[in-house]
């Protein structure tokens, strides 16, 4: 209030006064979780569609019911029952293997995993309406042919399954980046979290919330350009009719 | 775990009462905000359209948790110019500042969903008001809106749940909805299960919200 812009500034310069090594650190820490959860959450996609489509029942129902809860529940409700649950589990574990020592969760791992059970219920979809798109006559071509499942899956399958794939995950990595912010909540110093700190020293909410949401807007919008050129590229050698875009 | 409902079943109550509220205030609130950014993002190639597209991808690109707190915390430190314009008793409460910033989120996921519906409607609806006389907002008001409308339903319901869900964040900026209590009972009672009755709670509500959905959608299917 009253504050100049010369003052807001050097609130965000470098350095002992300001917040510019902080806030970029928050960054750092914002894209790694982003970052190391993503690959995670791509693979447990693909367990859990197949998980889906077992030919074991109980397998089918674990499946079905991973995706209605993880899809259900709030994903602050997750992180937290998730960051509370495992600390308490590793406090019983720990006090019976080494007694009187304590190990603590990292709220980096927490959020990894809670964040990657959340976006894999949703990516179990996206594999499967881009399995759907590739169609089974592949399959069973790959099968006449003699090749092996996990051999199909690998050299048939996989690189035709990118150019469905890419608009779904794209959206959710999308998510996945917002949804970091949560971690704040269990004080992991991502950008929200330093942007809080910095609002208890300088009481500037208005400028420090604004500066973090146009970071957020940011990578949001270089995502989606990024997701526009591997959208291209993956559907090199297709014709308009069958991309979809005539 | 029924002996800690049963304990707080006032608290729990409030907080189920909460959290339908502001999601049932804000989806409609927001749809109706939604509409015009629809539709310019729909039709308009212009300024409006731009000012759409701006709007979309600002409170699309944020995280929900930063809006609640540069609604709340932010513009609260605007408080002596607030004071004089009239709207302090907005952004002094933290239930309205979660419902401001739940109604400008859901508008601009919305806004999106009604311009893909508006976008699907084929020429030929077009062509038939032409023939019929239609004036534009008869047309607009009497057959594209009905239509968008009834094909948007699917996806506008997938976002009354994502909203229930997005609802839970309110609980950082004070306010008791069902997550908000769930804390408090938490700090109470320092018992783990507390957050599994909430979940249960989430889990009941996104169920009949899905069963009610999908009666809605069987009645209007026959319009999309």
């Amino acid at each position: 209030m009253g504050h100049g812009t010369m003052e807001w500034l050097a609130l965000l310069s470098f350095g002992d006064k300001g917040w510019g090594d902080e806030l970029l650190r928050g960054l750092g820490v914002t894209l790694a979780l982003s970052l190391a959860t993503f690959p995670v959450a791509v693979v447990l996609s693909f367990l859990i569609h197949w998980a889906r489509v077992s030919r074991l029942g109980p397998i089918r129902v674990a499946a079905r019911a991973y995706t209605t809860v993880f899809k259900t529940l709030p994903e602050i409700l997750t992180l937290l029952i998730l960051y509370y649950q495992s600390q308490a589990l590793v406090d019983w574990v720990s006090a019976r293997l080494v007694p009187g020592g304590s190990l603590s969760v990292s709220p980096f791992i927490a959020g990894m995993i809670a964040l990657s059970l959340v976006i894999s219920a949703y990516g179990s979809e996206v594999v499967r309406a881009a399995l759907n798109a590739v169609g089974r006559g592949q399959t069973e071509a790959a099968k006449s042919l003699g090749l092996s499942r996990p051999r199909t899956f690998q050299k048939v399958i996989l690189p035709q399954l990118w150019r469905h794939a890419i608009p779904g995950f794209g959206n959710l990595w999308v998510i996945l980046l917002k949804d970091t912010s949560l971690v704040s909540i269990i004080a992991l110093s991502d950008l929200v979290h330093v942007a809080a700190l910095a609002i208890n020293t300088t009481r500037e909410p208005f400028l420090f919330y604004l500066l973090i949401g146009a970071i957020y807007i940011l990578l949001v919008v270089l995502s989606s350009h990024l997701q526009k050129a591997l959208e291209r590229r993956a559907s090199r050698g297709f014709t308009r009719l069958e991309t979809g875009d005539a | 775990m029924l002996d800690l409902w049963l304990n707080y079943r006032g608290l729990w109550l409030e907080g189920l009462v909460t959290t339908a509220s502001l999601t049932g205030l804000a989806i409609v609130f927001g749809f109706f905000l939604a509409l015009p950014i629809g539709v310019l993002r729909a039709k308009s190639t212009g300024l409006g359209g731009w000012l759409a597209l701006g709007y979309v991808n600002v409170f699309r690109g944020m995280p929900l948790l930063v809006q609640l707190f540069l609604v709340y915390y932010g513009l609260g430190q605007f408080n002596s110019e607030l004071r004089a314009i009239g709207l302090w008793w907005i952004f002094r409460d933290a239930w309205y500042c979660g419902l401001l910033a739940l109604t400008l989120n859901t508008a601009a996921y919305q806004a999106e969903i009604i311009r893909g519906s508006l976008q699907t409607i084929p020429a030929s609806v077009y062509e038939t008001n032409a023939a019929l006389n239609l004036t534009r907002w008869t047309a607009f008001r009497r057959v594209l809106l009905p239509i968008a409308f009834a094909k948007a339903l699917p996806a506008i319901g997938n976002e009354f749940i994502l909203l229930l869900k997005a609802t839970s964040l309110v609980a950082i900026i004070t306010v008791f909805d069902l997550m908000g209590q769930a804390r408090y009972i938490f700090s109470e009672t320092l018992d783990l299960r507390v957050y599994y009755i909430a979940a249960v709670h989430y889990l009941l509500l996104v169920l009949a919200i899905e069963w009610a959905l999908r009666r809605i959608e069987r009645r209007f299917a026959w319009m999309a």
